[in-house]
């Protein structure tokens, strides 16, 4: 884990000096989870890679002034969320009835019996308000901690933890009732 | 005790935030109450749930799209290039004017594909067109046909492999805002 942060850091230093392969390497490591996160946010492939990309222009432009004493991957999933929201804030309208839109279960995660269970915790988590969602990833697949998650979306980890544990509740309910 | 602290009991458990003394005190009631011993399943389940989410990504050509845009560029490196085309040339005429065995080879191929046949001759009948004109300042001691045809090989082999073998690439200074732009360049 140490070693990994050495090298995410080494690779930082190199990107800072304009050299393509850090960057690359950059990209590799995080475009999956940036991706993930933003697509399960916005429910559209499309709206998902402009808002990643976006994502990652901010960073690369910014790379000189991240603070190298902090975690990377939070400043960079602030700048996702930052993004993101932005991004919701200029398509409100389309956006205000997000249960009308198609889901994840329709386009990406496939519909094979295998994969049913995954399917109906994707469904659920569609049903969550946005925020709440939001958390339940951060928490959940990026396993960041209260504290971090709280850097990154600019509540308090009182809030925090309330909302995450009525989040899980409801995702209960909504996978029994789908049963 | 109430269900109602259990359950925030639990929702701590599972976070690894309940210390030794709240951990006892929910395992002690969840041993005696089904009703909360059902729903720390449910919860525990959730979690397996979420810990195993998919791991989606973005099309094919996200990353070139984007160092495209931060003003990677691919520029064309001219005396590497210069070094492959100078040893393609030389080692066309070596092999082609003194070694017998390509020029069999050819005659083989070329007898065995008419279209091709026809081709070379049209080309042999230009080339040695131009090497007349081209002969009454060289010796004749040494065919100009094979020079040519090392230099037409050559351009071709430079052609196709220099961008393969050298792609570099460099920064392209015009970033887009620059106001943003200039510390990551700077860094
Ligand atoms: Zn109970």
């Amino acid at each position: 884990m140490k070693n990994n942060i050495e090298k995410v850091a080494d690779l930082i230093e190199q990107a800072r000096k304009n050299d393509e392969d850090a960057c690359q390497k950059i990209l590799n490591l995080y475009k999956g989870r940036i991706f993930s996160y933003v697509y399960r946010m916005v429910r559209n492939f499309h709206d998902a890679e402009d808002i990643t990309f976006d994502t990652f222009i901010k960073c690369f432009k910014a790379l000189g002034r991240f603070d190298t004493s902090k975690k990377f991957s939070t400043w960079l999933f602030t700048i996702a969320h930052n993004t993101t929201f932005d991004f919701f804030r200029k398509n409100k309208q389309e956006y205000e009835y997000l249960d009308e839109r198609h889901g994840i279960t329709d386009d990406i995660v496939e519909k094979s019996e295998k994969k049913r269970k995954m399917a109906q915790i994707e469904k659920a988590l569609i049903q969550l308000p946005p925020l709440d969602r939001e958390l339940v990833v951060l928490f959940h697949k990026e396993e960041y901690s209260y504290q971090e998650i709280s850097e990154i979306l600019k509540i308090p980890v009182t809030t925090i933890k309330t909302r995450l544990h009525r989040a899980r509740k409801k995702l209960s309910r909504l996978i029994q009732e789908t049963k | 005790m109430k269900h109602k602290t259990i359950e925030i009991l639990i929702q701590k458990s599972l976070d690894f935030e309940a210390n030794a003394e709240e951990e006892k005190i929910l395992q002690a009631h969840l041993s005696g109450c089904k009703e909360c011993q059902r729903f720390y399943q449910e919860m525990v389940q959730i979690q397996k749930a979420l810990y195993g989410l998919t791991e989606f990504y973005p099309e094919h050509g996200f990353n070139e799209r984007l160092l495209k845009k931060l003003g990677f560029r691919k520029i064309f490196a001219w005396t590497k290039t210069a070094k492959v085309f100078a040893g393609a040339w030389l080692a066309s005429i070596l092999l082609l004017a003194f070694s017998p065995l390509p020029g069999k080879a050819i005659n083989q191929i070329l007898t065995s594909a008419p279209a091709l046949m026809r081709i070379v001759n049209t080309g042999k009948v230009i080339i040695s067109s131009l090497s007349h004109v081209v002969m009454p300042f060289a010796k004749n001691s040494f065919d100009i046909v094979w020079p040519i045809i090392g230099l037409v090989s050559s351009i071709i082999i430079t052609y196709f492999f220099s961008k393969a073998i050298y792609p570099v690439r460099k920064l392209d200074a015009n970033i887009k805002s620059p106001a943003q732009g200039q510390d990551f360049l700077t860094g």
